[in-house]
């Protein structure tokens, strides 16, 4: 029995072949190969499936593929919910350790350093930070003084 | 499409599909497997689906599904010849085993073998052996997939094997004995 035809596509013979399993595990991976991609193949083939050819799952699948659904949806859904709860965790563990306004107040009193052309540079204004004795504030103030001018430090 | 109306659809071609898998894969535990993964895959994909075209639709999903685990199945049983075999005319000469098969058997007897294959493996082969295409070209060529082209040229090339060591051992200590396939063979080879 030839599966093929000289065209290429699988001849009558071979999907009663395959309809009524009659062929070798070669033969259903040659058709299931052209199955794939031939259109024409498949509509001939899905035109066959009626009647007494057509079976039908031991078990229903609906449910199960539903239920599959469902998980891989909520998972999905729980997924993001924990990044997004990680992320917002983080952000505010970082707001409260007052890093945020620090890092603000420092850009602000830089600016403010910064030696103007012309007129007599204004006084800098350091602003406080609210909280002087945390552990990041120090750290800040210690990097930002590796970039004040000498005139800013005698001021201070 | 909304849950309510893919569970109407699964309803609907759960039998067509478990049918494709069940006739390429007959195994009907692994068929129900595949027919469930054919619906995820399709849930996944279904904004891709076209209106009025499910059928053939899913029947195309469930056939590629049958065909990733026949073709997974093959592989693991068969191992898989490397580039050891048949570049045919035009092959650039060399000590190669392409060239000693074509010392050994002859282009032509070669050539002959390749055109004597039969389909679907007859038309890559000629186009990529023989006409010296590449497989992407040789897939648009044939209109198939680059990867169904690959792996039809695999079995091709065990196929040829195969017929060279059958021919090799009709031929017992002849002229074809002591080739390249003959040391490939190992203990396999016949006493003689």
């Amino acid at each position: 029995m030839e599966l093929f035809r000289e065209d290429g596509c699988l001849t009558d013979e071979g999907l009663d072949a395959l309809i009524h399993n009659q062929l070798d595990e070669l033969g259903r991976l040659e058709a299931a190969e052209h199955l794939s991609y031939c259109d024409r193949c498949l509509d001939r083939y899905t035109a066959r499936l009626t009647g007494e050819t057509l079976e039908q799952p031991p078990r229903g699948m609906s449910r199960p593929v539903l239920q599959t659904i469902w998980v891989r949806v909520m998972q999905n859904f729980y997924g993001r919910a924990a990044v997004a709860g990680v992320a917002a965790l983080l952000a505010l563990t970082i707001w409260g350790s007052g890093a945020f306004r620090l890092a603000l107040s420092r850009g602000h009193s830089l600016e403010q350093t910064r030696p103007s052309s012309g007129a007599t540079p204004p006084a800098p204004q350091m602003v406080e930070p609210d909280r002087p004795g945390h552990l990041y504030d120090k750290l800040f103030e210690a990097w930002g003084a590796l970039f004040t001018t000498d005139e800013t430090n005698t001021t201070r | 499409m909304t849950i309510r109306e893919f569970s109407a659809l699964v309803q609907k071609y759960q039998g067509l599909v478990y049918t494709v898998c069940h006739q390429l894969v007959p195994d009907g535990e692994e068929a129900q497997d595949l027919a469930q993964e054919t619906f995820l895959a399709a849930w996944r994909a279904i904004d891709r689906c076209p209106a009025g075209y499910e059928k053939q639709w899913l029947a195309r999903i469930a056939a590629n599904k049958a065909k990733d685990y026949l073709r997974s199945g093959w592989a693991r049983r068969m191992d898989t010849p490397g580039d050891e075999v048949l570049a045919l005319a035009g092959a650039p000469p060399g000590d190669g085993p392409e060239a000693r098969a074509l010392d050994t058997l002859g282009a032509e007897a070669l050539e002959g073998l390749i055109l004597n294959l039969r389909e679907p493996y007859r038309t890559p082969c000629r186009l990529c052996w023989l006409e010296q295409h590449s497989v992407r070209e040789a897939a648009a060529l044939c209109g198939r997939p680059e990867k169904t082209v690959s792996a039809q040229l695999t079995r091709a090339r065990r196929m040829l094997q195969e017929q060279i060591l059958t021919m090799e051992r009709g031929n017992g200590d002849g002229a074809v004995s002591g080739g390249w396939l003959s040391d490939r063979r190992g203990s396999g080879r016949p006493d003689s």
